[in-house]
């Protein structure tokens, strides 16, 4: 079966003063229907960089270099806003980390879903009311009627979180991108929503990409999980095999440095030693190299994103 | 450890802010009860770990352990000795500071020497004479390079910003730090870095913490003992290995039944998702606080307010498992079994979801 979403070779340069700058090169990966992939690292890493990337959504200073996006069966990296209009909001939805600064805060909840609904679907006022109503029921806003009449403001962060839920499945799309969908809200908050999105993909066989520092969240939501390194994607795999068997030094440090509610009193975190290196176009080898406890001859080679086992892919010669 | 007299004892801390273009009359004024009535105890070579939701008031405590904010009450003993004004005044150096954002709390026009001699020159620490070599002697302790000193905050990265904020809070010798999130803004992969230099500073010099966060992982690593904040007040206080295997207190419950566990084969552990948000802190109900939320509320919760008992009955404060709840042994038994925790009201409004218990099993 063709993935819903095949990403290859993707790189991304931004424009600064300075001269032009890679984020993220050598991207690959896919999602297929129904399945969740996390896609995990550090700020500034390249996560963000990625899927707007795909979507058409980077600053007027970056651009795709190369690569293509195939979304069932069209390149994105080669539609015009026009087409892409067409896919973003219908296909494609997108839940953003901060729904405060997402939302345009002069329109009421209601006109905002609306107006995608009578674009990509051509409802009527009428149709586009009902509509609205029934998706704000289906996120878990109490008193939907009224909440509909209000301004992002007026509703608490939970709240607007799940209004851009419900606008995001507005039109039913096929893959949901999800870009730090609960960093913002506190734990209990958190579990809402992602018990919200976890019974909406049930129902609906969507797919999606969650974005997401939070080495827990990768654990409880995703089916296949993409682990991002100074822009580029350093493992690949199942969720499962990669909290078993993680190849790649740096993720096995991620997994150990992050504390645990369940740890005991004994438990020494591992820390990993330096910082992300601020600029790595120039780095040609591998880019955590620096910061690497099993790092030896041969890393300061390209190194290739290659499989190791079945459905595993890793970017380090050692492992 | 023995039960010696405590480092500092809060008691009764109150702070009320008024709500801002309430009403002209004072009368009219409402209140938003920020910290309502805190009271806990920081040993020596301790730390005490202050978690809860945002709002919940736990940085405000913090703040006013070290005079940033006024109390409206209660009262603080260091040491022994109340703290008044001017005892505060000698006991100052004592108390430090880190905070969440090492690039707002550091000085972005001066550099690290002059950040950090300042500091003990001008509290009579050392002498101008003495200060270079006690700069570096810090600057070595907290894990930065030989040059660092000469250098600007900009210079550095992020998780190096914080270790000069640490430097700056040892730089007089404090007996207790308080640390106001001083991780959550950081990289995942420096958090366990400062993490682990506190845990080592701890070890080496005795220092306190009171270490305030939201991050229940990190938490759980630093902290001996840790209080549960739920809107002003602490819900529940016990010793870190205790609250996390027993917790008594629906809240603290919940809110670590919340955190997603970083193990995929623990996907089918049957979680708690507690319905509806944290109610504003202006109007206060009535009765607990977390009524409102609580699948075990009953009439009673929603008329008096639980007090702080002890659980666990151990000697001495250090031991004991306080939890302010009337239905503690319900919610044991709710937790135990996983039955008859149901969706309380506030769901409701959500269609076809009433029947749905609250705690339902994981994907």
């Amino acid at each position: 079966m063709e993935p819903l979403l095949k990403v290859s070779r993707l790189r991304v340069e931004f424009k600064s003063d300075f001269g032009k700058r890679t984020v993220t090169d050598d991207t690959a990966f896919y999602v297929n229907e129904g399945e969740t992939l996390g896609l995990v690292g550090e700020s500034g890493c390249g996560k963000s960089v990625t899927v707007h990337s795909i979507l058409g959504l980077l600053p007027s200073n970056g651009r795709i270099v190369e690569g293509e996006a195939l979304f069932d069966g069209k390149d994105l990296c080669k539609l015009s806003e026009k087409e892409l209009d067409k896919v973003r909001g219908k296909d494609i939805g997108m839940v953003f980390q901060d729904a405060l600064t997402a939302l345009d805060p002069v329109f009421t909840v209601e006109s905002q879903i609306a107006e995608q609904l009578r674009v990509h679907l051509g409802l009527g006022r009428a149709g586009a009311r009902e509509r609205t109503l029934k998706l704000l029921e289906e996120v878990g806003i109490p008193d939907p009627l009224s909440a509909m009449k209000k301004y992002p403001h007026e509703l608490s962060g939970g709240q607007r979180q799940r209004v851009m839920i419900a606008m995001a499945l507005s039109c039913g799309p096929r893959l949901l991108i999800a870009d730090e969908p609960t960093t913002a809200l506190d734990v209990t908050i958190q579990a809402q929503i992602m018990e919200l999105i976890g019974e909406i993909m049930k129902k609906s066989r969507m797919s999606m990409i969650l974005i997401t520092h939070d080495i827990g969240l990768i654990a409880q939501m995703a089916d296949r999980v993409a682990v991002m390194y100074a822009g580029q994607i350093i493992e690949e795999a199942g969720v499962h095999e990669l909290f078993k068997n993680p190849l790649h030094p740096y993720t096995r440090a991620l997994l150990q440095s992050a504390p645990s509610i369940e740890d005991g009193d004994d438990r020494v975190l591992k820390a990993i030693r330096g910082a992300v290196p601020e600029d790595y176009t120039d780095i040609t080898g591998c880019r955590f190299a620096e910061r690497c406890e099993c790092a030896g001859s041969g890393c300061e080679l390209r190194q290739e994103f290659k499989q190791r086992e079945e459905g595993h892919f890793v970017r380090c010669h050692l492992a | 450890m023995s039960d010696r007299e405590p480092l500092l004892s809060v008691r009764n801390l109150k702070k009320y802010y008024p709500v801002k273009n309430s009403a002209f009359l004072a009368a009219n004024r409402k209140l938003v009860h920020a910290v309502d009535g805190v009271s806990f105890d920081i040993y020596e070579g301790e730390t005490l770990g202050l978690v809860g939701e945002s709002g919940c008031g736990k940085s405000t405590v913090g703040r006013q352990l070290v005079g940033m904010e006024q109390s409206d009450g209660g009262e603080l003993f260091f040491c022994g000795k109340m703290l008044d004004k001017a005892e505060f005044k000698r006991q100052r150096a004592q108390l430090q500071m880190i905070f969440q954002d090492p690039t707002a709390s550091l000085n972005p026009r001066r550099r690290i020497y002059d950040i950090l001699s300042d500091i003990m020159v001008g509290n009579g620490v050392c002498t101008r004479a003495e200060a270079k070599e006690r700069v570096n002697g810090l600057l070595k302790e907290v894990g930065l390079p030989e040059n660092s000193a000469e250098r600007y905050p900009h210079e550095f990265s992020g998780g190096q910003r914080q270790r000069i904020a640490i430097a700056r809070a040892l730089s007089l010798s404090p007996k207790l730090i308080i640390c106001d999130e001083p991780v959550s803004a950081l990289d995942m992969s420096i958090q366990a870095q400062i993490l682990n230099l506190l845990k080592e500073l701890q070890s080496r010099l005795g220092v306190s913490y009171l270490f305030i966060a939201h991050g229940l992982g990190s938490v759980r690593y630093i902290s001996h003992r840790i209080a549960v904040m739920y809107l002003g007040k602490i819900v529940e206080l016990a010793s870190s290995a205790e609250l996390f295997k027993n917790p008594r207190h629906p809240y603290s419950q919940a809110l670590i039944s919340a955190v997603p566990v970083a193990d995929p084969e623990k996907r089918g552990v049957k979680r708690m998702i507690t319905v509806g948000e944290v109610p504003s802190s202006i109007d206060l109900p009535e009765g607990c606080a977390y009524a409102a939320r609580c699948p075990y509320a009953t009439e009673r919760c929603r008329r008096e307010r639980p007090e702080l008992v002890d659980i666990n009955g151990g000697e001495g404060s250090r031991n004991k498992h306080l939890c302010a709840c009337f239905n503690m042994e319900v919610a044991r038994e709710g937790v135990a079994t996983h039955e008859g925790v149901i969706v309380h009201e506030g769901a409701s409004a959500r269609e076809g979801a009433a029947e749905e218990p609250a705690v339902k099993e994981g994907a």
